[in-house]
Parts: structure tokens; sequence; C-alpha cells
């Protein structure tokens, strides 16, 4: 019988911990993040801005049903960020692993650097759905609390709220590029008002 | 049974995980004492490393597993050292021969 003590649940997580950042360096994954976050981050404030004009234009006045239509809209964008880039993610990184076998002239099957593929295509798929789906859940926030406010001041809010995301979303892609913050965040924002001013346009006409 | 002193092996690896990882694991094993890594050849994709262990009880076995893991291939066992002592290789006249040739 082996006399090695069991290594204690801190130095476990600690080990796991270290894996998983090797296999974060392995896949190289850090800037593929980074990208699919900002990028499904803005498609879901701009497209749940997109439903809430919708929501204003249409007269809802209902705030549960306004919750239940971004939430609805918001899983649905999670759902179909995090498979598709599943999908793609594990094609891409299964064609580079059988294009290094060739180099390699043996299976990677089971080796360190298959396993951190796998990771990095879990870890694109929970940020590419997460994203738009964290984006929307934050904006319809003003509708939970309308006991303190009205439905119509939920709405204002709530386009607040979604200015404001893509103030810190343009502030954190101005620190990515190491370019001025405010320059990104202003950007962002002028993108967003584009949208809404569109959105509401076209429901003005259909009116 | 005599146990493996010294090793040296010919390597073919993929860049990740790199060659620090690749020491950093070997020389975690019981057994093994000192590491040592040289590169010979890189191109895009793959490197080419002699990867030199020693220790008092060497398991190949271990050894083996560590490379295969990190998605390297063992092209050849170039020298191998066993028994209660290290010695190196020793000189011959023949060898004088095989040197000029080269």
């Amino acid at each position: 019988m082996s006399g090695r003590a069991r290594p204690s649940f801190t130095a476990r997580i600690r080990a796991y911990y270290r894996t998983l950042r090797q296999y974060h360096e392995i896949s190289e994954v850090g800037e593929i993040t980074r990208r699919y976050f900002s990028m499904n981050g803005f498609d879901g404030v701009l497209t749940t801005l997109g439903v809430l004009a919708g929501a204003y234009l249409g007269g809802v006045d209902d705030a549960r049903a306004v919750v239940v239509l971004i939430l609805t809209t918001a899983v649905a964008m999670g759902v179909s960020g995090a498979y598709g880039s599943y999908m793609v993610e594990r094609a891409e990184r299964g064609r580079a692993l059988r294009e290094l076998e060739e180099s390699t002239l043996t299976s990677l099957a089971d080796t360190t650097i298959a396993e951190a593929s796998r990771y990095a295509s879990v870890v694109v798929s929970a940020v590419t759905g997460g994203a738009p789906f964290l984006a929307a859940v934050v904006t319809v926030t003003p509708f939970l609390l309308t006991t303190a406010w009205s439905v119509h001041t939920a709405y204002f809010l709530a386009f607040g709220v979604a200015f404001g995301e893509l103030v810190l979303l343009g502030a954190y892609l101005g620190h990515v590029s190491r370019e001025s913050l405010w320059r990104y965040a202003l950007r962002l924002v002028v993108g967003g008002a584009i949208a809404l001013a569109l959105s509401f346009a076209l429901g003005e006409g259909v009116g | 049974m005599s146990q493996i002193r010294r090793l040296v092996l010919d390597v073919l690896k993929p860049h990740q995980p790199t060659m620090l990882t690749l020491a950093t694991r070997l020389g975690d094993l019981e057994g093994v004492v000192g590491v040592d890594i040289t590169l010979f050849e890189i191109d895009n994709k793959v490197e080419n490393i002699k990867i030199t262990l020693e220790g008092e009880d060497i398991d190949f076995q271990d050894v083996s597993e560590v490379v295969q893991d990190a998605g390297g291939s063992i092209h050849s066992i170039d020298k191998v050292s066993t028994g209660r002592r290290l010695i190196e290789e020793a000189e011959t006249p023949q060898d004088a021969g095989a040197r000029w040739m080269r």
C-alpha cells in the first residue's frame, strides 16, 4: 500500500488552477476570448436595444412582458453563441491538431495539447454565449423594480443601462488596445445611438 | 537489477507545451536528480531536442509517458548509463579512425 498522503483540498484546487493556466497558455485562447467577448457583448447590447425600442413603440406597458421578451432573446443569443462557437472552435482546433500530427508523426490524442484544445473550445463557447446573455440580462434589470418607478421610466432607465454597458465595453476595448478609453467608449455609444435611432425611425415609419 | 543513472534521448515535440514545462515535469519524476534539454532544430511546427536525465533510479516508462503527454515522440535512446557508478565512454584506437572519417 502506498505511503503517500492524499493532497489536501487546497493543494488539489491549486494544482487544478495551475493545469488550467497551462491549458490557457498552450491554446493561446486569451486573444480569441477577448475578441468574442467584446464582439458578442456589443451584439447583445444592440439586439436588446432593438427589442426594447420595438416593445416601447409597440406600446408594451407590462413590465413582466418586457422581462420575458428580453430574457427569451437573451437565452436565444446565449445558446446560439455558445453552441455555434463550440462547433466552430472544435472543428478548427481539430484541424490544427491533425496538421500537427503530420509533423510529429504521432497521435496527439490524450496529450496535454489535445486537452488544451478541448479546454479552449469550452472557454470560447462560454464567453461567446455568456457575453450577449449577460448584456441582455443586465439591461432588463430596471423592469424588475417597477414598484419603485413606472414602466415608462423603466424603459428609459434600461436604455441608460444599455448605453452604460457600451461605455464600459468601449473602455475595456480602449484598455486592450492601449488607446484612449473614452474615444473607444464614444465610438461604441455612437454605434448604439445609430442602432436605436434606426429602430425608432423604422417603428415610427411602420406605425 | 541495475538502475538507470543517465539517459540521453532524441525527441521530436510540438512547440507547446514548451521545453520549460517538459523539463519541469521530468524533473519532478521520482529517481530523477537532474534534467538538461537542448534544442537542436526547430521549424514552424515542431522542435528536435536532446533530453539528458541523471538520477539514482530513472524509470524509462515514466519518462516516456511524460514525453508522450507533452505531444513528443522519442526518436532514439542515444545513451544510457546504469550501475552503481557513472562512467564515461571509453576511448579506443578505432575512435581516432572514425573521428577522422567524420
